[in-house]
């Protein structure tokens, strides 16, 4: 039976030598949200998304979604954004929806070719022919082209231009459904804040705020992208 | 999954090494071409030592883009950016691992006949080709028309592709064994992935040696020998063959299993 908990993290810690990126994490994520995963640089949000997906092991805790752990059934259910450029060069866009459709049941090849259309892009492109922000939308096209249960979308606006991040904003809440969550980690919080119900505020890889953007607004007064500046003044 | 994982592999490997391939055949007939048309009344042996240069060249370029794209492919595709999108795929690590041992390993053998074929090509007029044929059929025939009669014959060759194929996969695992222990430190990765090749290396050829020529009860090759010398020969040769098969299978085995272990609970793709 499926629970409205989708993921849960339970002291889940992580380190690199002397260095912890992740302390402790006790996080509960529920189906249909849409949620910022805000901080400053070096503040664990990539190592958060990267355990959540399996390609980091947490040195200590656990971590569930959809009730499994990282592995075959949550690569199938989980649509992954990471914060880099992680498609082969040498492949076209087409060989790339091939692919896509290939390994994952949930990608809707018609919905990838209608963005694509959208955005002006050329199937028969190789991503080496592109730049840096073309390659970044043919890449979200491609996580918001599957039907997933949680997409982690990892800096997914920091390439593009002002005028592209809109059409970026507007790919991703027109491309999830309703019960499915969206976890975002990015630094342009004014550029999200009216898209999200919730956040999780991360500083040094401590989870120091999960709170909605509902009671931030209430309690404090304040927008998210103001109480975010307060909280890491420097 | 696998055939799935495979043919995204052979796609990706084969844009690399085909060319190489066929290149080493062409640059064998333009040798071949060059030596039918007598050129050294007219312009001396500078045509023949350029498309010489060039054969000995593109042989190197095939077994060295060969064993380059066999490393490049495990570190690149699974433990740099590409790790990104393969490591999220709904497939396990045995199936990527699988998956890049058996293209690695039929990279190997076209390369062997991509070799062999421009040997081929360069000695067309001469009786080279006759008698790399003749080589193969008696090669059959003997199998065929042997004591141990046809279907000896034919197993005796099973084995031995399957003992082939079992050596070929150790040196690829082996490889991807010492790319994964080098992944686990934390720094200087590529170094620590050579210094563990050379430290297994050594390892490997301590304990081969010692188990197949020292003497005693250790001796595998003596052991063997004490089994079979009171069978028929056909079977002696049989079990000599599955042991064999069974003594490169463990290794291959164990750097299979070791790889996916560190893949499976030691991934950090920082």
């Amino acid at each position: 039976m499926q629970t409205n908990e989708l993921v849960v993290c339970q002291g889940l810690s992580k380190s690199f030598g002397s260095l912890k990126a992740l302390d402790n994490l006790n996080l509960t994520l529920e189906r249909g949200r849409f949620i910022g995963l805000l901080g400053p640089n070096g503040s664990g949000k990539s190592t958060t998304i990267k355990l959540l997906n399996g390609l980091l092991q947490p040195t200590a805790g656990s971590l569930t979604i959809d009730g499994a752990q990282p592995g075959v059934h949550t690569h199938e259910i989980v649509s992954y954004l990471p914060d880099r450029p992680y498609l082969n060069d040498w492949m076209r866009v087409c060989d790339l929806l091939s692919f896509f459709s290939d390994f994952y049941k949930n990608f809707d090849q018609v919905k990838a070719n209608d963005m694509l259309k959208a955005l002006q892009i050329n199937p028969m492109d190789r991503l080496k022919t592109m730049s840096k922000g073309t390659k970044e939308k043919v890449q979200l096209i491609l996580v918001m082209s599957r039907k997933a249960q949680l997409y982690l979308l990892d800096e997914p606006i920091a390439g593009v231009d002002p005028a592209a991040r809109d059409y970026i904003l507007n790919t991703i809440l027109s491309n999830y459904s309703e019960d499915a969550t969206v976890l975002l980690s990015t630094h342009l919080i004014a550029d999200i804040e009216r898209v999200l119900d919730e956040v999780l505020f991360l500083k040094n890889g401590v989870l120091t705020l999960h709170e909605s953007v509902d009671t931030i607004r209430e309690q404090h007064g304040k927008s998210v992208d103001m109480l975010f500046r307060e909280v890491f003044a420097c | 999954m696998l055939s799935k994982l495979t043919k995204y592999e052979w796609k990706a490997c084969a844009r690399a090494c085909l060319p190489v391939y066929g290149a080493a055949l062409i640059v064998a007939l333009i040798n071949r071409v060059l030596s039918g048309l007598q050129l050294e009344h007219t312009m001396g042996d500078v045509p023949m030592m350029i498309a010489a240069m060039m054969y000995f060249g593109v042989m190197v370029a095939v077994f060295v883009v060969t064993a380059v794209i066999l490393v490049q492919r495990f570190y690149k595709s699974l433990l740099g950016d590409e790790g990104y999108l393969m490591f999220t795929l709904p497939a396990t690590v045995g199936q990527h691992i699988w998956a890049k041992s058996i293209i690695a390993l039929v990279m190997c053998v076209l390369s062997g006949v991509a070799a062999v074929l421009s040997v081929v090509i360069l000695a067309a007029q001469s009786s080279l080709p006759q008698d790399i044929w003749n080589l193969f059929t008696d090669f059959f025939r003997v199998f065929r028309e042997s004591q141990f009669g046809a279907v000896n014959g034919m197993f005796y060759m099973i084995e031995a592709f399957a003992l082939c194929a079992l050596c070929g996969l150790f040196g690829i695992l082996f490889i991807y064994l010492c790319i994964a222990l080098g992944h686990m430190a934390k720094k200087h990765r590529v170094a620590m992935a050579v210094i563990w090749y050379f430290i297994l290396s050594t390892v490997v050829q301590i304990v081969a040696s010692f188990l197949l020529f020292s003497n005693g009860a250790t001796s595998l090759y003596q052991m063997m020998f004490s089994w079979v010398e009171h069978m028929p020969v056909a079977a002696g040769v049989h079990v000599g063959m599955l042991v064999l098969c069974i003594g490169a299978a463990i290794p291959t085995a164990a750097c299979f299993l070791g790889t996916r272990y560190i893949l499976q609970n030691k991934l950090n793709l920082e």
